[in-house]
């Protein structure tokens, strides 16, 4: 029988990629690896996996703070 | 240099996912329209959408810069946003506003008309009268306010830069309260929390003054570009530390130890108030006169002299010293037996005539030496000059004080003084600093007949240069000696001013520097410039251990071998008690920055030196012990403008780049799941990074460029070595080996480029080289950065017509590497040095080079991965950390664990031994392993403990 997933098309660059490939390990919500820059990831989960990424960049970026003093 | 990209955006988010239209196709993608210059140009992220909903969206607080303007009149404050510059046009003048853009002019209006849409704000003046109106009660000061302030909205990178700008016939009042004003608010107050400063007071004639003052934190901001700009730079840097100095806004800081050491010089509290007060566009305000008295006039009045090897705490204030010794720490410093000798007053204090007095004035005009003659004019002589001319420029002349009459008034006879125990002197002079008496340190060298002359003198063809005249004017400024340091960026001549200063002094010398191999170099150096005999220097390092002959000499020394403790050789001993027995003339600190570590601070204190001087590039640390140094030796008596010295030829000009790497999947994958150590393993050998680095040396060397690439991680540095067929020199590497390639290197057709680990860093000389290639570095240290800098400043060629040095700093994207290598660069910013950041390099993706992807980048990942498996601590050249903490040295030394001399035969555990009763118990608890019948016996059952016995 056929079964249909509703999906989303995510492009990225492929660092994001292999960070969303990270969280799929723990949470598994990518439908297929397409290519480099592109995964096929549930549509009911993409919230959450928004969020989850959200918060795994804002670990990742820094802000320089300087003492100017 | 190949066209290059360039991001304005000093962000490093990483993925950044824009909203697309929620009914696009599948597969499309849109860049999201509202991407401004601020971000980051490739957008990476983007989510396209099969079903209904709009998907993974993420507005960047980055790019929502406000880009009103509410001003149509005559713009009267103007405040800029980030530069308005597009990718592609990060202005290559040096400017320390970071990245935001050419916005380092001041001079054009900015019309309503051009900053709208740019991330100007103009705020309105007078004529449509909204916000900053309604302050006026008082038509009292009626000059203008032009307030233009550089403004940056996510850091305090930029200098807090306040600069003036004509608008046409705008007009500004403010209350004559100063109370009043600082209520004052309006609609974009809230973005400068504490630091709005609009509503500062202005004088009439303030467009020919040259600089703010703000009134909490005593930073001054100087325009650079103001006619009188020279004057009260000289002014500035005798009174203030330099904290940022870009090309066009200054911004200077006063200290209590800047005051002080300007209070050396000979300043006097009044001249210096008036002058500040000539050249401020506002009046001085309350607090800043207010900390200049406190700082000022305490000061000077205790001293520290060294007196036939003892320490002696001396004022013409008898009551001042008493005030000292009723303080504990003082009082227990204090020799007792200097009490016997004297029996007058209440604390027996050693009373003499003060000899110098008469001499004094002489300063250093007399026709004493050939060094001081090559000193030029004395400190005073910069200062009323300085004066004086500010009087011509400014017409004012209200009070009319020149400097002329600063010098000093010691007209008291009596000198009283108590003697110090020397152990104590390092804790005397701290806690003086803190009874706000911070005591002074001159040397009287021309009277002090009891040392020994040292019969040294410049080489008559030796010139010095005028910053580096400059800088002695300030250290023998009036015909005494005083302890200091000066801060000269590398390859502008320190060595040669601290020559220059022994040939002044004249007496004996004792030079500390990092490594044997400079104080080699420091040798050499001596015999070049001076006249002085190679039997007076005498070397002291852990290979040769020589005495000078004759009374007076120089010894020169590394800060290691006079700081260890513990045994030593009977001839290293036999030295070191030479060396603190005896009364130095001089003491001379290389790289003055390594003093405050632990280890070194009490080399300071053993050795009884009359005047230190510390030379070094980089008076910053990553701790904050920077601040011990104004107490351990003195303060900071001249720092150079590198700019400047850039401009003049005395250093290279470089042009400085850092060049983003991506990280490539695979390494990228890695990276996230390695402990942060082992993660520099990753970005270091990241296959883009290699390429890059391959590219630019490929590029360079056809330019005929002589390139350093310098490497940490050694690691790092070896599979670079490897894969790229570079040599390169380590700590491993013998010495040999290391002179085979370095002589290579200086060659004209040798080797173009080597690979360096942090032993290239500091003091070794390759004035061939013209590009800098930095792929892996020590964290966030700034003074690395600027060290390694220092590597091209000297480049030969520096005076060729438009020669410019490259310094490239290769940085892998959405690592922790942009982190620290932003933090890196700060000091050089902060010198008036620009980064421009390359995104991508022209050209690069035609070419294949080194690790095409494929095979040979799963190849090299494979070797990262064996690294890491590996995770030794080989990683980091053990012999390149001289300078930061030397204690990182220690740290790395061979472990030693208790063992059987079998244990080497790897025999270990499995003697043969006899046991019996009791002992087995014991025996088997302690091996655990063997049957573990111990652990077992708890566990039976109790049918069977008895059995067993227990």
């Amino acid at each position: 029988m056929v079964r249909s997933h509703k999906g989303t098309l995510v492009t990225c660059d492929p660092v994001s990629r292999v960070v969303l490939l990270n969280l799929d390990k723990k949470y598994g919500f990518v439908i297929r690896d397409l290519d480099n820059t592109h995964l096929f990831i549930e549509s009911s989960r993409l919230e959450e996996v928004k969020h989850m990424f959200e918060k795994i960049m804002d670990q990742n970026s820094y802000k320089a703070d300087i003492k100017v003093d | 240099m190949p066209k290059h990209d360039y991001a304005d955006s000093n962000e490093h988010r990483s993925g950044k996912i824009a909203r697309t239209s929620a009914a696009s196709s599948p597969g499309t993608t849109y860049r999201n329209s509202r991407s401004m210059p601020y971000e980051r140009p490739p957008s990476r992220t983007t989510v396209a959408a099969t079903g209904s909903s709009g998907i993974v969206s993420r507005d960047s607080p980055y790019h929502q810069r406000p880009g009103r303007t509410n001003g149509s009149g005559g713009a009267s404050v103007v405040r800029k946003y980030g530069g308005s510059s597009g990718p592609g046009s990060v202005s290559s003048e040096p400017s320390g506003v970071r990245k935001i853009g050419g916005s380092n002019g001041t001079e054009t209006p900015v019309t309503p008309s051009e900053g709208s849409g740019d991330g100007v704000i103009v705020r309105n003046g007078d004529d449509s009268g909204q916000q900053t109106q309604d302050v006026s009660e008082d038509e009292d000061y009626d000059a203008s306010i032009n307030a233009t302030e550089e403004f940056n909205k996510e850091k305090d990178l930029v200098p807090k830069a306040a600069f003036r700008k004509f608008g046409a016939g705008s007009v500004d009042e403010y209350s004559k309260e100063r109370g009043d004003f600082s209520v004052q608010k309006d609609a974009i107050s809230r973005l400068f929390k504490n630091q709005d400063y609009t509503n500062l007071l202005l004088k009439k004639d303030h467009a020919s003054r040259p600089i703010w003052i703000c009134s909490d934190t005593g930073h001054i901001i100087l325009e650079a570009f103001s006619p009188i700009a020279e004057l009260a730079i000289d002014f500035l840097i005798a009174i203030s530390e330099p904290v940022s100095r870009p090309a066009h806004i200054h911004e200077y800081k006063l200290t209590p130890y800047s005051l002080y050491a300007a209070v050396s010089v000979g300043l006097e509290t009044k001249d210096i108030l008036s002058v500040l007060d000539r050249l401020s566009k506002v009046p001085l305000p309350d607090e800043i006169i207010k900390a200049v008295k406190e700082c000022t006039v305490s000061y000077g009045k205790v001293k520290l002299v060294l007196k036939q090897n003892h320490y002696y705490v001396e004022s013409t204030h008898a009551d001042i010293l008493q005030r000292l010794l009723r303080d504990p720490t003082i009082a227990k410093a204090r020799v007792a037996d200097s009490e016997n000798q004297d029996g007058n007053g209440q604390f027996g204090f050693l009373s003499s005539r003060g000899p110098e007095v008469g001499d004094l004035s002489i300063s250093g005009r007399g026709p004493n030496a050939a060094g001081n003659n090559q000193n030029g004019e004395d400190g005073d002589a910069l200062g009323s000059g300085n004066a004086n001319d500010i009087d011509q420029v400014l017409p004012l002349g209200n009070d009319g004080i020149s400097m002329d009459d600063i010098d000093d008034g010691e007209n008291e006879d009596v000198v009283h003084s108590f003697e110090i125990d020397r152990a104590e002197v390092e804790n005397v002079k701290k806690q003086c600093n803190v009874l706000d008496y911070p005591m002074l340190e001159e040397y009287d060298f021309r009277n002090d007949t009891r040392n020994a002359n040292l019969d040294i003198d410049l080489k008559p063809i030796t010139s010095i240069r005028p910053y580096q005249e400059k800088s002695l004017s300030k250290m023998f400024g009036n015909g005494r000696a005083r302890s200091g340091i000066i801060v000269l960026p590398c390859g502008a001549g320190k060595t040669l001013v601290g020559i220059t200063a022994a040939c002044t002094v004249k007496k004996s010398v004792l030079c500390l520097c990092t490594s044997s191999v400079s104080a080699l170099q420091w040798r050499q150096q001596f015999l070049q410039w001076s006249t002085v005999k190679p039997h007076q220097i005498a070397l002291f390092t852990s290979n040769t251990k020589e005495q000078f002959e004759g009374e007076a000499g120089i010894v020169i020394s590394t800060y290691s071998m006079v700081a260890k403790t513990g045994k030593r050789s009977y001839q290293t001993q036999k030295m070191m008690d030479f060396l603190q027995s005896r009364e130095w003339g001089f003491l001379l600190l290389d790289e003055v920055h390594v003093v405050p570590a632990a280890m070194f601070r009490r080399v300071v204190v053993a050795i009884a030196a009359h005047v230190k001087l510390g030379l070094t590039a980089t008076l910053v640390r990553e701790d904050d012990k920077i601040g011990d140094l104004n107490f351990l030796i003195g303060p900071k008596l001249y720092e150079a403008n590198w700019m400047d010295l850039s401009r003049q030829g005395h250093i290279a000009t470089v042009q400085c780049a850092e060049v983003w790497c991506k990280m490539t999947p695979e390494f990228y994958e890695g990276y996230l799941e390695e402990s942060s150590r082992k993660k520099q393993y990753y970005y270091g050998v990241n296959p883009n990074k290699m390429r890059a680095c391959k590219f630019l040396v490929d590029y360079h060397e056809k330019r005929g460029d002589k390139i350093i690439i310098f490497s940490d991680n050694l690691f790092t540095l070896k599979t670079y070595m490897r894969k790229l067929n570079i040599p390169g020199i380590y700590g491993d590497v013998s010495q040999q080996e290391r002179v085979a390639i370095l002589s290579q290197f200086r060659r004209e057709n040798g080797v173009r480029t080597i690979i360096l680990s942090t032993v290239g860093d500091t003091s070794l000389d390759l004035p061939e080289a013209t590009c800098l290639i930095q792929i892996s570095s020590h964290y966030g240290s700034r003074r690395q950065e600027a060290q390694r800098l220092g590597r091209i400043l000297r480049a030969k060629r520096r005076n060729d017509e438009g020669f410019n040095a490259f310094f490239y700093s290769l940085v892998s994207c959405d690592t922790e590497e942009m982190f620290y290598s932003s933090k890196r660069q700060q000091f050089l910013i902060d010198q008036g040095y620009s980064f421009k950041t390359i995104t991508s390099l022209e050209g690069l993706e035609e070419q294949n080079l080194y690790p095409t992807p494929g095979e040979e980048e799963a190849n090299l990942l494979l070797t990262v991965k064996t690294q890491c498996a590996k995770g030794g601590d080989d990683d980091i050249d053990v012999a390149g950390y001289d300078d930061d903490d030397i204690t990182a040295r220690s740290r790395m030394k061979a472990k030693r664990n208790k063992a059987a001399l079998s244990s080497v035969s790897g025999s270990n555990g499995i003697a043969y031994s006899e046991f019996r009763g009791q002992n087995v118990q014991s025996i088997k608890q302690r091996f655990g392993g063997g049957g573990s019948s111990a652990a077992k016996n708890k566990e039976r059952h109790p049918l069977f403990q008895q059995r067993y016995g227990k």
